[in-house]
């Protein structure tokens, strides 16, 4: 009998933990398995060259057909547009061989020349992008491939993979073959490219080589590319076959913690006004009420505040900017004076300082400064902006307005975030030991003076971990920023214009890449990136909380 | 007004002592203006849905109330059809289903272990510290984790292993409603986990060692005593993560919610239940009739009321959590175990 | 697996299942040089030695933190459920070494009972509390385990008390029933031998009283170890009394002679109140 249990015992135990630690490693290992996709990314190409033997490279039938790919049909890959010149992207047929737009590689013996049409003031200007060396001399130059490489046999014999837009060879390898009898080098698929000897039909060698790899220093610093003016920051997946991708993380950074800062610079003035006055002001009895009511803001899902911002609050807002900033101003300043001059009326008993009645009075005082800050700003805006602040700032400043914007954004996203960090900062207020504030009260200070000597200085990590873990919500909250954002992948500090996310950009764009493409793995880094910044604020914000509770002892 | 030595302790001849006072009004008045307004936005945002929802005059044109969202349903213009929402209650009930099937048991395991059967060291504080972390995780990364390891990787290996005679045409390694309910198990695992464990931390250690001291086994001591004595928490758990996956779409969008299904992935014959088949989600419904459906009167009335049922039901469990929570309390305070 | 201590103890386990009528005598439990180790406290216990007889009561005395309840808990070998706790020596329960590895701690356990400071029930109706051990020895009759149940609960003298309400959740009990009733879960295993850690110190006057008297009656068929704050009750209801200090056993002798005649210094001082 004991025998029998014992061995249940010891079998479940065994079982537990071999489950748990999987389920662990499973959890553990998001991390591990964003990280395994996304890093390849930055491997080195050259490892990875992997010459194939000529019968595996497929029919020479189906060599032809990139042969003869023109420039002209819409859609397929850009063709040459003369004996020396490789068209880069669509040209007009009309203009050939002068194109109006576009860019071709210019390949003339011992150099490849990289030209793009460039906007200048006087129209487009022919300028060199990248300039590609050969010493030993061109053998033989293939097409463009989808990934935007490039592979030259010099007539030493050395076989150059070239990604487009960088002057030096990604690989560069020596096979032992006759080099005079070759004279093409042709793309079979994304990353498999053959030479073959036209004369005898034959082929010689198939080669595979790393293609969707991208230096780690592409997806953060300033880039030419063909046909902007200036190296710019750009986010702009391959939206077309052949056409240059631009994949650089810092606009979709910058939108992610700009949409961040708008939302808490309008949560958490409201969050932590909330926090101290239930967590602080509030009797333990009505606290309990009051708290579970306020956090049941969190039960609003982000779709459902999207949805409801766009379709109610996004007509409005654009006229009623005014407004809503002569809300802003005022309400404060009237709640504050009515504060200074009427509390002493409510007050139960001296000394006291909550009453029950005060709630609804302030709903009046509310109302009231609402009324009259919307009212000031409709009345400014007639006076001095000829009515609409909007357009006049449009006229005169040339300030770009969008109707999906960052004040949108950043009100929707602000409701999202609100109930995290007024939750935990009020825990943090709340669980405070009261006896620093009461000594304080004792002596003759206001309640307020007590609360900023007595409670603050011990409430303040948590405080500070419930605004960095309202942060870390923000950065990652998805459907608001796909709904109210507008996508669109510009850096700008104005909270007139739309941005766009890391979240955003995952939710559109991952299921459209290819596995394992070049696209594919930049968005599985930005994944990476999104999940290293929320961990890390996580991480100081439960180290924070956990010394705060060590050092007073206090259960939150 | 008297102006004697006590005139400043009553705080009224010393304009210096009632302006200390006066300004402490101030910051009481303005905190509880923001605590107002946090309620005031509550009562708004319910309200407003149903003012869209029921009475609305939603564009100024004609009544774009509930009729009109039931209108725009036997208009039937797909997949806005009451048989495509009828899709989207059916495929968002047997996803979170299918997600408490899975957090549940294994929110349990890992909790117990972490409680029971692991050494109390430095990597269990680790391990605590990065569970409760993952639930800060924003959960599109969820999403992005399901998409490369369950559906490319898991399911592309079941593809090759059992239907290698189907392919190219992918069975499993493709989203689908197994691989989402397994994302939103390990969104939600993380909530679980840290609710049970709580509940049982809770428990007095006394407990343990009284089945300990009779003789009982760790397994006997935690299936006989301790997960009885803890249920209210695991039940605590499984509602919270079930209110929190019913709001999520973001990570469902990279794993197999579609904008129109046309088969429903449950069926009356067997098997019953067809896991690799795509489903339609009610949060998905809001997202996609917000930003691709037709300009209508009845429209911002059907997302309204969409909308309004996801809230209802998120809000109705999470104060049956909370109710349950203190009870919890209550019943332990009653007998003296806390 | 034939390690001489295993085989001892296992027929100690056989003699006492075939002697069902309970008239055997009691085991008695020789110490010998037993030290134990916490990580936060290395010396929790150091080379005790000394001889519990069978069938008496034997209280440990001392200062709080001097280690009693350690002690106590090494005879059943509760100090196992501790991580990182350490232990040498050995103890004999009957001839069988309880600290050596082979020993199956359950079945020690369900011999060697134990009852807390605290009284701690399971959140489990009055009979369900009792019943758990006979249960988990697989007895799944109704019939026997209501036999089981009826005579713990009197042996603990609580039957009268509860007999209406053994359905009733365990908590709503008064804390002394409670205790009595951990004291009847205890004895529903049928164990020989009782460790109680302070069991009347979070009880009132009365409770205390029912509870001495309790053990009183139980003398004759178990061995009983008691821990205990209380001087006039390790006078009441103890044959032997063992003095601890810091770790180290100071004086073991009958209970009359420590309480008039004790040999160390230390222990005078303790039990006329200079100390402690
Ligand atoms: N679980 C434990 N972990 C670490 N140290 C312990 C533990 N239990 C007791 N101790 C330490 O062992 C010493 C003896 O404790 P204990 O046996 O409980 O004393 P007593 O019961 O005589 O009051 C004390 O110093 C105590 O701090
Ligand atoms: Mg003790």
């Amino acid at each position: 009998m004991a025998n029998k249990r014992l061995i249940i015992d010891v079998i479940s135990a065994g079982m537990i933990r071999v489950a748990s630690v999987m389920i662990l490693l499973v959890i553990l290992g998001v991390f591990a398995q964003i990280a395994f996709t996304a890093l390849p990314l930055f491997e080195s190409p050259s490892s990875s060259v992997d010459v194939l033997p000529a019968t595996r490279a497929g029919p020479a039938a189906e060599l032809k057909v990139t042969q003869d790919s023109g420039a002209n049909d819409a859609g397929s890959l850009p063709g040459l547009i003369d004996d020396h010149r490789l068209a880069l992207s669509k040209i007009d047929p009309a203009a050939v061989p002068e194109p109006k737009r576009g860019s071709w590689l210019d390949a003339r013996d011992t150099t490849i020349e990289q030209v793009h049409l460039k906007a200048e003031n006087d129209g487009l200007v022919p300028s060199v992008l990248t300039r590609y060396f050969i010493p030993a001399g061109i053998q033989a130059m293939s097409n463009i491939s989808l990934s935007r490489h490039f592979v030259v046999l010099d007539r030493a014999g050395v076989i150059h993979v070239y990604r487009l837009g960088r002057s030096q060879a990604r690989t560069t390898f020596t096979e032992e073959f006759e080099v005079s009898d070759i004279n093409r080098v042709d793309w079979l698929d994304e990353s498999t490219f053959a030479l073959y000897s036209h004369e005898e039909q034959r082929l010689v060698r198939s080669v595979k080589a790393l293609t969707n790899t991208l230096p780690l220093a592409d997806l953060f610093s300033f880039r030419q590319y063909e046909g902007y003016p200036q190296p710019t920051l750009t986010w702009q997946p391959r939206v077309v076959d052949g056409a240059e991708s631009k994949y650089s993380l810092v606009p979709l950074l910058w939108g992610t913690m700009s949409a961040a800062l708008f939302s808490l610079m309008l949560a958490l003035p409201v969050a932590m006004g909330a926090a101290i006055y239930v967590g602080y002001y509030m009797p333990p009895v009505f606290r309990e009420a009051i708290k579970p009511m306020i956090e049941m803001i969190a039960a609003f899902p982000g779709v459902v505040i999207a949805g409801i911002a766009m379709l109610w609050l996004a007509p409005r807002l654009h006229h009623a900017l005014a407004e809503c900033i002569g809300i802003v101003l005022t309400v404060p300043i009237i709640v504050a004076l009515s504060g200074l001059f009427l509390n002493q009326y409510f007050q139960t008993q001296p000394g006291s300082y909550f009453s029950k009645r005060l709630p609804m009075v302030v709903v009046l005082v509310l109302v009231i400064a609402i009324y009259t800050g919307a009212k000031l700003g409709e009345s400014v805006e007639g006076l001095f902006f000829e009515d609409s602040v909007v357009l006049w700032f449009e006229r005169y400043y040339g300030l770009s307005v969008s109707y999906f914007n960052g004040v949108l954004v950043g009100i929707a996203l602000g409701i999202a975030v609100f109930p995290t960090i007024f939750s935990l900062a009020e825990e943090a207020i709340f669980s405070t030991p009261k006896g620093a504030a009461t000594g304080s009260l004792a002596l003759g200070a206001s309640p307020w003076q007590s609360f900023i000597d007595g409670v603050l200085p011990v409430a303040a990590p948590g405080i500070v971990a419930a605004i960095m873990l309202g942060l870390s919500r923000a950065i990652g909250e998805t459907m608001i920023l796909l709904l109210l954002s507008g996508n669109t992948p510009i850096q700008s500090s104005n909270p007139l214009e739309g941005m766009r996310s890391v979240a955003a950009t995952l939710a559109i764009e991952l299921p459209e890449a290819g596995v394992d493409s070049t696209h594919y793995r930049v968005l599985f880094f930005s994944a990476l990136a999104l999940f290293a910044l929320t961990f890390l604020i996580n991480t100081c914000a439960q180290l924070l909380k956990r010394r705060w509770r060590r050092r007073y002892g206090v259960v939150a | 007004m008297t102006s004697g030595p006590l005139s400043d302790f009553h705080g009224e001849g010393s304009v210096f002592a009632a302006w200390a006072l006066r300004r402490a009004g101030v910051m009481l008045w303005l905190t509880s203006g923001m605590a107002v307004s946090a309620i005031v936005l509550l009562i708004g945002m319910l309200g407003l849905l149903c003012w869209l929802a029921f009475a609305g005059d939603a564009f100024g044109a004609a009544a774009g109330h509930f009729p009109g969202a039931l209108a725009v349903l036997s208009q039937g213009e797909p997949p806005y059809t009451a048989e495509a929402l009828f899709s989207a209650i059916v495929g968002t009930i047997t996803v979170t289903l299918l997600m408490t099937l899975l957090v549940a048991p294994l929110g349990i395991l890992v909790a117990v272990y972490l409680h029971v059967y692991a050494r109390q060291h430095w990597y269990t504080d680790l391990v605590r510290i990065a569970i409760h972390n993952l639930a800060g995780v924003p959960s599109i990364i969820y999403g992005v984790f399901g998409l490369g390891f369950f559906v490319y990787w898991v399911g592309g290996g079941i593809d090759e292993l059992f239907f290698s005679d189907s392919l190219p045409r992918a069975t499993f390694g493709t989203p689908g409603i197994l691989w989402a309910a397994i994302t939103l198990a390990l969104l939600t695992l993380p909530t679980v986990i840290v609710s049970i464990e709580e509940g049982l931390l809770r428990l007095p250690a006394s407990l343990r060692e009284g089945s300990f001291a009779l003789g009982a086994t760790r397994f006997e001591t935690v299936v006989g005593v301790l997960l009885p004595a803890t249920m209210t928490s695991v039940v605590t758990g499984v509602i919270l993560a079930v209110a929190r996956a019913t709001g999520e779409v973001a990570p469902l969008m990279l794993v197999g919610v579609v904008k129109y299904a046309p088969s429903l992935p449950v069926s009356i014959e067997a098997p019953f239940i067809h896991l690799e088949q795509k489903f339609m989600h009610l949060g998905y419904l809001v997202y996609d009739l917000t930003l691709h459906a037709p300009a209508g009167n009845g429209r911002v009335a059907l997302i309204a009321v969409v909308a309004l049922s996801l809230v209802l039901v998120t809000m109705s469990l999470t104060t049956f959590a909370a109710v349950l929570r203190g009870r919890f309390r209550y019943q332990y305070a009653q007998e003296g175990l806390l | 697996m034939n390690h001489p201590d295993m085989e001892t103890f296992n027929a100690f386990i056989e003699a006492s299942k075939a002697s069902k009528t309970k008239r055997r005598q009691a085991p008695s439990l020789q110490v010998e040089d037993v030290s134990l180790s916490y990580p936060a406290e290395p010396n929790a216990l150091q080379n005790i030695s000394l001889e519990i007889p069978s069938g008496c009561v034997t209280a440990v005395i001392g200062p709080s933190g001097c280690g009693k309840s350690t002690l106590l808990r090494c005879f059943n070998r509760m100090n196992d459920t501790i991580d990182g706790c350490r232990y040498s020596g050995s103890i004999f329960l009957d001839g069988a070494n309880i600290l050596s590895d082979g020993i199956d701690v359950t079945s020690l356990r369900r011999k060697v009972g134990m009852v807390f400071q605290r009284p701690n029930p399971f959140p489990k109706s009055v009979f369900d509390n009792v019943a758990y051990g006979p249960r988990l020895a697989g007895i799944r009759s109704q019939r026997q385990l209501d036999e089981i149940v009826e005579n713990a609960l009197r042996s603990a003298a609580l039957w009268d008390e509860v007999k209406d309400r053994l359905d009733a959740m365990a908590g709503n009990l008064s804390l002394g029933q409670q205790q009595r009733l951990v004291i009847a879960r205890a004895i529903a295993v049928e164990p020989e031998v009782l460790l109680l850690d302070e069991p009347a110190s979070s009880l009132d006057p009365i409770s205390t009283l029912k509870i001495e008297e309790l053990i009183y009656e139980l003398k004759s068929d178990y061995t009983i170890v008691i821990v205990t704050h209380n001087m006039q009750q390790a006078g009441r209801v103890s044959d032997y009394t063992a003095f601890m200090s810091g770790g180290r056993l100071i004086e073991f002798d009958a209970t009359d002679r420590i309480f008039t005649n004790p040999s160390e210094r230390a222990t005078e001082d303790y039990i006329t109140g200079r100390v402690g």
